[in-house]
C-alpha cells in the first residue's frame, strides 16, 4: 500500500516525535524546575538583595525621636532616587516598649505623611490639600495585643482630648514630606518641618 | 586487553553523555529560572507595571498587598516609595522614541495640565543619583516650574545652561527622570493598558546629540 506524500511525511514526524518521548519528559521536568527556581529566587529577593531603605537610614536615625534630614543634595543623598523635590522630617518608631504618639500639620498641597514598615510598605499615608491646615494624630500600636499601661479613664482623668487615630506597626520609619517651593519658602518649610512630633508616649 | 579498554572506552563515554545531559538541563533550569525572575523584576509585566509612552511606574507600589514582584523590585533598589494610594512615581530611561537618554544630548519634557494637585519632575543618573552641578538644580516641581500662559510647561536636559526651565545633566552618562504625581486621581486609577493611554504625562523629545 501506498502512502500519499504529505501523510507519509506526517508518520515520520510522528515516529520521531514518539522518539523522543523521553526528552518531551526531561523538557517538562525542566520547565517545572524552571518555576519552582523562578518562585523561589522571587520570594527569597527581598531577603538576598542588599540593604532595604529601613536598614540604611536606621543608624542616622535614633529611636522614636524626630530628623530634620538637610536638603537632598549629590554629596547628601541617603537612598537613591531620594529626590529633593521635597524636604524630609524622619522619625524612626520602634512600639516595643510603648506606643508612639505622633502629630502633625499638613499646610498644604504637595505634603505628605507616611508610615513605612521594614519592609517597605506604607501602613498609612496622608497628603495635604489646597489652602487648608490637615492635622493629624496619630498612635502606633504594637501588632500583638499586650498591655501598654492604664487608659486616663481607668486611671481617673477625664480623657477630653480627641482620640487619635490608631495605627498597629511594631517598627518603622515615619517621614514627613514638605514640598520644594523655591529658595525663598525653605525657612518656612524647616520651621514648618521641626512642628512634627514623635515620641513615645509615658506609660503610667 | 582491547576488549576491556574497549568496554571502558563505551563505559566512559555513557558517563560523559549523561554527565552533559545533566549539565545542559541544569544550565537550562538555572538560565530559565532565574533570569525569568530577574526580567520580572526589573521590568514586571502588564500585571505589575504600567507604562505611559516613555514612562514606567509599578502598580502596587509602597502598597501593603502589593506582589511579591513588586516587593522584590523595591527590595533590590534600596527606595522609600509612596504608596500608589496617595501618590505615583514614574521613571523613565528613554525619550518618547524609545532611544535611552543620554547627557550628551538635549532633550524636552512637555506638557500640561497634569492631573494631579502637586507634581515634580527630577533628573538623575541612571543609578538613581542626583547630578552634580554647580547651579544646584536638580528637579522642578508644580511650584517652582516656570508655565505658559496657555498652561503647557517645557523643561530642557541639557548640559549647557538654557533659558526657562533647565535641568542640567552634566557628564552624567546615562540618565534617569523622575516624576512623582501627587493625588494623581487619573494616574492612581490607570490599572488598566486602556486606562494608561488616557494619563496625561509630558514627552520627552530629543532635541540633539553632540
Amino acid at each position: 500500500m501506498t502512502l500519499h506524500p504529505l501523510a507519509e511525511r506526517a508518520l515520520g514526524l510522528l515516529k520521531r516525535l514518539a522518539s523522543i518521548r523521553p526528552d518531551l519528559r526531561l523538557v517538562l521536568a525542566a520547565l517545572a524546575a524552571m518555576g519552582i527556581l523562578h518562585i523561589c529566587a522571587t520570594l527569597a529577593a527581598p531577603y538576598l538583595m542588599g540593604r532595604s531603605a529601613f536598614e540604611r537610614l536606621s543608624p542616622m536615625l535614633p529611636v522614636n525621636s524626630l530628623v530634620v534630614l538637610p536638603a537632598v543634595t549629590p554629596e547628601n543623598q541617603p537612598l537613591p532616587f531620594l529626590t529633593p523635590d521635597v524636604r524630609y522630617a524622619m522619625c524612626r518608631y520602634d512600639t516595643a516598649q510603648t506606643p508612639v504618639s505622633v502629630g502633625v500639620e499638613l499646610p498644604g498641597k504637595g505634603w505628605s505623611l507616611a508610615l513605612h514598615t521594614p519592609k517597605g510598605d506604607n501602613v498609612y499615608a496622608a497628603t495635604g490639600e489646597d489652602e487648608r491646615v490637615t492635622s493629624l494624630r496619630l498612635r502606633i500600636l504594637p501588632t500583638t495585643e499586650r498591655f501598654m499601661g492604664l487608659t486616663p479613664e481607668a486611671l481617673g482623668v477625664a480623657d477630653t482630648s480627641e482620640r487619635p487615630q490608631v495605627v498597629r506597626s511594631d517598627r518603622g520609619i515615619i517621614v514627613l514630606r514638605a514640598p520644594d517651593r523655591g529658595r525663598a519658602y525653605i525657612p518656612l518649610t524647616e520651621a514648618a518641618l521641626s512642628q512634627f512630633k514623635c515620641a513615645a508616649e509615658k506609660v503610667r | 586487553m582491547q576488549f576491556v579498554l574497549h568496554r571502558a572506552k563505551k563505559k566512559l563515554q555513557a558517563i560523559v553523555l549523561k554527565v552533559s545531559d545533566w549539565a545542559i538541563f541544569i544550565g537550562l533550569v538555572l538560565i530559565g529560572g532565574l533570569g525569568s525572575s530577574y526580567y520580572m523584576l526589573s521590568a514586571g509585566n502588564s500585571l505589575t507595571a504600567l507604562n505611559v509612552g516613555p514612562w514606567s511606574t509599578w502598580k502596587h507600589e509602597g502598597r501593603e498587598d502589593a506582589d511579591p514582584y513588586t516587593r522584590a523590585h523595591f527590595a533590590r533598589s534600596g527606595t522609600l516609595n509612596l504608596t500608589t494610594d496617595i501618590a505615583n512615581t514614574y521613571l523613565a530611561s528613554s525619550d518618547s522614541d524609545g532611544l535611552k537618554l543620554h547627557s550628551s544630548c538635549e532633550y524636552e519634557i512637555s506638557g500640561s495640565n497634569l492631573e494631579a494637585s502637586w507634581w515634580s519632575v527630577t533628573a538623575l543618573d541612571d543609578q538613581g543619583r542626583l547630578i552634580n552641578n554647580p547651579s544646584d538644580r536638580y528637579t522642578f516641581t508644580s511650584d517652582t516650574v516656570a508655565i505658559s500662559p496657555d498652561g503647557t510647561f517645557t523643561i530642557t536636559l541639557a548640559r549647557d545652561a538654557r533659558p526657562g526651565n533647565w535641568l542640567p545633566t552634566g557628564g552624567a552618562g546615562r540618565l534617569a527622570l523622575s516624576m512623582t504625581l501627587l493625588d494623581g486621581a487619573a494616574a492612581i486609577s490607570g490599572d488598566t493598558e486602556a486606562e494608561a493611554e488616557k494619563i496625561n504625562l509630558p514627552t520627552i523629545k530629543r532635541v540633539a546629540c553632540r
